[in-house]
C-alpha cells in the first residue's frame, strides 16, 4: 500500500452471516433491508401525517417523484391499470434505487461486526435480487391469474384445446398448433426464466460496480473514486428503472388488453 | 443448484429478504404511495370541480350579463315611457287645473256680481225705505205743525183733491 492507492478485498459474492435468530441466519444485506425498512416506515408515518392539500417543501418533491413514477408507468401499461401498478412498481423502484445509493454514503458499508461488514449493499447480494424477482414474478402470475382465471391463466402455455381443435380441422392446422403448444411450453418456462434474467441483470450490475471500486481505490485512491461514485449514483437508478420498466412490460403482457386475450 | 451456490444463493437469506421486500412494499403503500396518490387524486378532482365550477359560474355570468342588459334596455324604454306618459299627464293635469280656475274664476265672479247685485238692491231697497221713512217722518212732522198751526183742514182738502 501506498499514498496514493488503497488496497482492499474483493468483496465476496457469498451472503455475509452476521448471527442466527433461532439458527436462522441473518445476512448484512438483510441488516440493511431492515434498516431501510425502519428508515422507510419511520419516515413514512412522520410524512403521511402532515401531507397538505397545498404542497410546499418535501411534499412537493415526492409528489414530483410520484408523478413521475406515475406518468412512467402510465406510458406503459396505460392509464386506467397504473394506479392498481403504482405502488408495487413504484416500491421496487424506489426500494432498488435506495438500496443502490445508500452504500454510497461514505462509511456505512465500513462498519463491521466480527470483521464482517455490516451493512452490504442489498442489491449486490444474489439473495435480495432473487428474492425481488420471485415477488415480481409471483405478482405477474396473480395478476394473470385475476385477469384471465385460472384456466385461462394456464390455457395461455398448454394450448391443448388448440391442438384437438387444429387436428380436426387437418394435418396442416394440427402440425402448426403443435407447434404452438411447443411455444407455449416454452413460453411457460420463459415465465420463471425471468426470475434468473431480472435478479441475475440486477445483481450482476450493482456487484460489477462494488468490485469495480475496489479496483479502481487499489489502482488510484483520490479523485477517481469520486467519478466511479457518480457513475454510481447513474447506475443505481438506471437500474432501478430498469427493473421497474421490465416488470411494467410483463405486467403489460400479462393482463388483458385489446390484443391480448390468452387465446 | 450448484451454479446458485456458487453466486452465494442461500434460500434463508433470500427469503428474509424476499419478506422484507414485501413489508417494505406495505409500509410504502400505506405510507408513500397510497397517501401521495389519494392526496394528488383528490386535488385533481377539486381543481377539475374549480375550473368546471368556474366555467359554470363565467356562464351564468354572461347569461346574467346578458339579462342585465335586457333589464336596462326594458328600463330604459319603461322609463322613457314613463317621462313621455308624465309629461303628458302633466300637460292635461295644468291644462284641467287651468279650466278649472277660469271655470273656478267665472263663478266667484258671477257670484261676486249676484252678491253685488242683490247687495245693490237690497241698499236700494233700504234707500228707499229709509227715504220713504224720512218722508213720512217729514211729512207727519209737517202735519203735525201744520195741525198745530191749525192748518189741518187746509192740507186735507188738498190732499183730497190731488187724490
Amino acid at each position: 500500500m501506498n499514498f496514493l492507492q488503497i488496497k482492499g478485498g474483493i468483496p465476496g459474492i457469498e451472503p455475509e452471516i452476521l448471527f442466527k435468530v433461532f439458527g436462522y441466519p441473518v445476512a448484512s444485506s438483510t441488516l440493511f433491508i431492515f434498516f431501510i425498512l425502519v428508515m422507510f416506515l419511520v419516515l413514512g408515518i412522520l410524512f403521511s401525517k402532515k401531507l397538505k392539500m397545498i404542497p410546499s417543501g418535501i411534499q412537493s418533491v415526492l409528489e414530483m417523484i410520484y408523478e413521475a413514477i406515475s406518468d412512467f408507468i402510465s406510458s406503459i401499461v396505460g392509464k386506467d391499470r397504473a394506479d392498481v401498478v403504482i405502488p408495487i412498481i413504484g416500491s421496487l423502484f424506489v426500494y432498488i434505487g435506495v438500496s443502490n445509493l445508500i452504500g454510497i454514503i461514505p462509511g456505512l458499508t465500513s462498519i463491521t461486526f466480527g470483521g464482517v461488514s455490516i451493512f452490504r449493499v442489498p442489491t449486490t447480494d444474489f439473495n435480495t435480487t432473487v428474492g425481488l424477482a420471485v415477488a415480481s414474478v409471483l405478482f405477474l402470475q396473480i395478476v394473470s391469474i385475476m385477469d384471465f382465471g385460472v384456466l385461462g391463466h394456464f390455457g395461455k402455455f398448454f394450448k391443448f384445446k388448440e391442438l384437438f381443435l387444429g387436428f380436426k380441422k387437418g394435418i396442416g392446422p394440427g402440425l402448426l398448433s403443435f407447434i404452438d403448444l411447443f411455444v407455449g411450453i416454452i413460453e411457460f418456462i420463459g415465465e420463471f426464466a425471468r426470475i434468473i434474467s431480472l435478479s441475475f441483470r440486477l445483481f450482476g450490475n450493482m456487484y460489477a460496480h462494488e468490485v469495480l471500486a475496489v479496483v479502481i481505490m487499489g489502482a488510484l485512491a483520490y479523485a477517481l473514486p469520486a467519478v466511479w461514485s457518480m457513475m454510481g449514483l447513474l447506475v443505481g437508478v438506471v437500474q432501478a428503472l430498469v427493473f421497474g420498466s421490465l416488470i411494467a412490460v410483463y405486467y403489460s403482457l400479462s393482463i388483458k388488453t385489446e390484443g391480448n386475450h390468452g387465446h | 443448484m450448484e451454479i446458485l451456490g456458487k453466486i452465494g444463493f442461500d434460500w434463508h437469506v433470500a427469503l428474509a429478504n424476499l419478506v422484507n421486500f414485501l413489508i417494505i412494499f406495505f409500509v410504502l403503500k400505506k405510507f408513500a404511495f397510497g397517501p401521495i396518490g389519494n392526496m394528488i387524486r383528490e386535488r385533481r378532482e377539486k381543481i377539475e370541480k374549480g375550473i368546471s365550477d368556474a366555467q359554470v359560474a363565467e356562464k351564468n355570468l354572461s347569461v346574467a350579463n346578458m339579462q342585465k342588459e335586457d333589464i336596462i334596455r326594458e328600463a330604459r324604454v319603461n322609463a322613457d315611457k314613463i317621462v313621455a306618459g308624465s309629461t303628458a299627464d302633466g300637460k292635461e293635469i295644468v291644462k284641467n287645473a287651468k279650466a278649472e280656475a277660469e271655470n273656478e274664476k267665472s263663478n266667484i265672479l258671477a257670484s261676486a256680481r249676484a252678491e253685488a247685485e242683490k247687495a245693490k238692491q237690497g241698499g236700494e231697497e233700504e234707500v228707499r225705505r229709509e227715504a220713504a221713512k224720512l218722508v213720512t217722518e217729514g211729512v207727519k212732522k209737517m202735519v203735525e205743525s201744520y195741525v198745530a198751526e191749525g192748518k189741518g183742514d187746509e192740507i186735507i182738502s188738498a190732499m183730497l183733491k190731488k187724490a
